[in-house]
């Protein structure tokens, strides 16, 4: 429970305290001077309201005013706070001793009661947010797999089907892209178990000096093979010195953001793949498309997870994944309109 | 079996027209094998990746079956399924994915003729094509006079009766209306808010649609060859004649 709640629960019992110790001190007035058994045991029920509502620390407040009422109004000598020994002494202590004794108990078991509530409430929560991630996960891995799956399907049918004779040229044209589509398979379930392995912590990084240049061309000659694809162009900066990273991660996000520029980039328009300085002190890696460009919503969004762009398309878990491994090596990455038409991926990674 | 935007695809002398389909796919894979099976059976492929090379193709070229998907990345499929109708009076057959079960109503509604659910298989897609245009060819010969003839189904409008195989059908007034309905529509999935509207006006209800698609199949009976309606659950229901 938060402090300004648990302080006005705590007033609004005190103050409800008062209250009935005033309507006990003035319901008994007339009974004085003999009366001092039934204000004294009527007193704990003002004391006992306010552990209900408020809690142990205003229960005590308003025991020790009703003590005092009790001592100054009900026990001789009346109108001032001494008491006479004996009886009266006993009546006293044993007031406050019951008071509270009987409010701590409540309080305590009130409190735990509403711990327990309020755990339930937060741990129902979290599973619910947890939920609504895994169903998100099981949309975006579904929509990313389902074309793929598609492709090899239809293609598979139609070399089975007896109706046409391909000629050799055509079968392993077909079979080529069988092989490409079952790649693009490949790679999404291994984004898959690298984004679970990322986020059991379970991935170390493991860094040594990586020749930037020849990753991109390693990504580029990997995604260009087997598919004929749009035209591929790579330029390297001469000089490119080393940057320190994990190689089997950053061939993921170049694999990643090559794959994806052919794929979005439209059919038949070229990607270009640079790596350059950047400033000093970083090396700048750019894919760039002449698609169909990106709205600038979808541009700041797309490196969370699941987002798709309509129509069940999915940007997938590949540039979350990206973001994740570039972010890990202290660099940037953002998605940019390139100059007419198409979208520009920028990675950013310091040197040291 | 590269293709530029729009270039037609089969190079083949043949004097014959071919019947000329427009592919509008971008995803390269799909391009890929659609172009290929196509062109295998004889079609002449325009393969286009956007809405607006799709309605170019429309202008510049007599198209006689459109195949569409549904989720181009640049435009609204169904939009553009409005917007190609407005040229074409040839079938179009929707792509789409598996579960956008609205998305396929709405291109029905907005004319297109049948669709395809991915993952598909070749043949099936090859099936849908070869029986879209068989039943435009049929349905092309129809006049818009009062009577007319759909294999072993005979249709006279002014006289408001229905002959299957010569033998008169005893149909009531809607069921009539909703037989005239899908034989002008042969092949065609019909969806239920098209079939509700054009017979019904503004007054009917899915059920009462139901029972009297059921009493008109019934009443057509199960002969091989004769009409069918198929039902396609959650999208409407279609005539079938392959006489």
């Amino acid at each position: 429970m938060r402090l300004p709640q648990l302080r006005r629960r705590g007033l609004t019992g005190g103050l409800i305290g008062a209250a009935g110790v005033a309507v006990v001190t003035l319901a008994c007035l007339p009974t004085r001077p003999d009366g001092k058994a039934a204000p004294a045991l009527l007193l704990v029920l003002p004391v006992l309201l306010t552990a209900i509502i408020g809690g142990i620390w205003p229960a005590v407040v308003i025991a020790a005013v009703s003590g005092l009422i009790l001592a100054v109004v009900f026990l001789p000598p009346i109108g001032s706070p001494s008491v006479a020994f004996g009886e009266d002494v006993l009546a006293l202590v044993v007031f406050l001793a019951v008071a509270l004794a009987v409010s701590a108990l409540v309080a305590a078991v009130l409190d735990a009661e509403r711990r327990r509530l309020a755990a339930d409430e937060a741990r129902l929560a979290a599973m619910e947010g947890a939920d609504e991630q895994r169903r998100a996960l099981f949309r975006s891995v579904a929509h990313e797999l389902r074309t793929p799956l598609g492709i090899v399907h239809a293609t598979g049918t139609e070399l089975l089907d007896a109706e046409v004779a391909h000629s050799p040229e055509v079968q392993e044209h077909l079979l080529r892209l069988l092989v490409a589509e079952t790649s693009r398979l490949a790679r999404i379930v291994e984004n898959l178990l690298a984004m679970s392995r990322i986020d059991a912590a379970a991935w170390r990084m493991e860094r040594e000096p990586v020749d930037v240049g020849r990753a991109v061309d390693a990504a580029a000659a990997r995604v260009a093979g087997g598919r004929d694809g749009p035209p591929l162009t790579v330029a390297v900066q001469p000089g490119l010195p080393d940057v320190l990273a994990d190689p089997v991660q950053l061939d993921l996000v170049l694999t990643n953001l090559i794959e994806n520029a052919v794929r979005h980039g439209g059919p038949g328009r070229p990607v270009h793949v640079g790596a350059s300085f950047e400033g000093d002190q970083a090396v700048q890696v750019t894919v760039a498309d002449q698609g169909p460009g990106i709205d600038p919503a979808v541009a700041e969004r797309a490196f969370e997870p699941f987002v798709t762009s309509g129509d069940g398309r999915s940007t997938g878990i590949g540039l979350a994944l990206c973001r994740t491994i570039v972010n890990g090596h202290g660099g940037t990455i953002e998605l940019r309109g390139a100059h007419g038409g198409g979208t520009v991926v920028v990675v950013t990674l310091p040197l040291s | 079996m590269a293709h530029t935007e729009a270039g037609p695809s089969s190079s083949s002398p043949s004097p014959s027209p071919e019947p000329v389909i427009l592919v509008i796919e971008d995803e390269p894979g799909y391009r890929t094998i659609l172009d290929v099976a196509l062109s295998a059976r004889g079609y002449e492929v325009l393969l286009v990746g956007d809405g607006a090379s799709a309605l170019r193709a429309v202008n510049e070229r007599n198209v006689d079956l459109t195949v569409l998907d549904l989720g181009l990345p640049d435009v609204d499929g169904v939009e553009l399924c409005r917007h190609l109708r407005r040229f074409l009076r040839t079938p179009i057959v929707v792509v789409t994915a598996d579960g956008a079960e609205d998305r396929k109503v709405s291109a029905l509604d907005e004319g297109a003729d049948d669709y395809v659910t991915k993952p598909f298989s070749m043949p099936e897609l090859l099936a849908r094509v070869r029986a879209q245009l068989r039943h435009r060819q049929m349905v092309a010969g129809l006049a818009d006079e009062g009577l007319f003839r759909l294999g072993p189904l005979a249709i006279d409008t002014g006289a408001h009766e229905a002959r299957l195989d010569g033998a008169p059908l005893a149909l009531t007034r809607k069921e009539f209306a909703l037989l005239e309905l899908f034989a002008r529509n042969a092949g065609r999935v019909l969806t239920h808010r098209q079939l509700l509207t054009q017979v019904w006006g503004s007054g009917g209800s899915i059920d009462t649609l139901r029972t009297h698609v059921t009493r008109l199949r019934s009443k057509l009976g199960d002969e091989p060859g004769g009409p069918r309606i198929e039902v396609h659950p959650g999208v409407g229901y279609r005539l079938r004649v392959d006489g």
